[in-house]
């Protein structure tokens, strides 16, 4: 069982979790353009290594969270709250 | 303000009992209560905090803890949510007189008919529980007091263990999978047999 360490709630089973996409994407400015656009809905960098992804908690605490994941091995370096930053480096 | 609500959450509200007949049957209980779940409005969770420990005498507990005072307790349910758990005899009252004391502080949500409270014990409670549930309820890792929202069964349950030496587990689930619930758990204990005891049943 892949386990997921949920910053409220500590370590959990991954099927408490969604995975619910790409945490590294911003919204484009409203005047950006259609490319800009396109870029930000469809086109994901699918990296092999560190990727920092959001996960919805949906059967625990119900919280969104920032979880840096290796695709490659699945080991979590680091997961915070929604509305906070990853650390900048990893280890 | 209404009388309280004693009706069970089963249809057939009737004790039973099944599995082997062994020492240490699996005892589960259906308790009324009353819910109420308390959500602080944005930067107003210290005063929710102070408002709730000057009326019902109770410390909001951190991630993952309960507290409990008289006959009530508190059980975190996510940052800056709790759920209340009254005897069912206030299901009337407390509601209305916490949503009056928190106006402005919280949002407050009576969920004593959404929500189910289905307490187990005997010698057998973990070992039934752990072919339900992935979480680690050895007393090292979930202690008295210790609270979980997970998933027991498939089903999203609060999960809590109760003061005492037995040990003793109380389960808030949804009230319309409280039956699957139960389903699930009869299932679990078959090899240690069980006794179901429904609200209205208990000793109140």
């Amino acid at each position: 069982m892949h386990l997921i360490p949920c910053p409220y709630c500590g370590e959990r089973p991954q099927d408490e979790f969604h995975y619910r996409g790409d945490a590294t994407v911003t919204r484009p400015a409203p005047d950006a353009g259609e490319q800009a656009f396109y870029d930000y809905v469809y086109t994901r960098a699918n990296p092999r290594g560190w990727h920092d992804e959001w996960w919805h908690h949906y059967a625990g605490c119900r919280q969104w969270l920032k979880v840096r994941r290796n695709t490659l091995t699945h080991a979590v370096a680091a997961s915070v709250g929604p509305a906070d930053a990853l650390p900048e480096a990893t280890p | 303000m209404s009388a309280p609500d004693r009706r069970s959450r089963f249809p057939a509200s009737q004790p039973r009992q099944g599995g082997r007949s062994g020492d240490a049957p699996l005892t589960i209980v259906e308790r009324p209560a009353t819910l109420v779940q308390v959500n602080a409005r944005k930067g107003r969770q210290a005063e929710l905090v102070a408002a709730i420990a000057k009326t019902l005498a109770l410390a909001l507990p951190d991630a993952g803890r309960t507290a409990t005072a008289a006959d009530m307790a508190a059980l975190w349910l996510q940052p800056g949510s709790w759920l209340i758990e009254a005897p069912a005899g206030r299901r009337g009252e407390l509601p209305g007189t916490l949503a009056q004391t928190l106006n402005g502080i919280a949002a407050v949500v009576d969920q004593s008919h959404g929500r189910c409270v289905i307490e187990i014990s005997g010698a057998e409670a973990r070992a039934v529980l752990a072919r339900l549930c992935r979480l680690d309820l050895h007393e090292r890792a979930f202690a008295a007091g210790d609270s979980a929202a997970t998933l027991v069964g498939h089903v999203s349950c609060l999960i809590h263990r109760t003061g005492g030496e037995a040990p003793c587990f109380r389960l808030v689930v949804g009230s319309t999978f409280a039956e699957w619930l139960l389903h699930e758990l009869t299932a679990a204990a078959a090899s240690y047999g069980w006794r179901f005891t429904p609200a209205g049943e208990a000793a109140a």
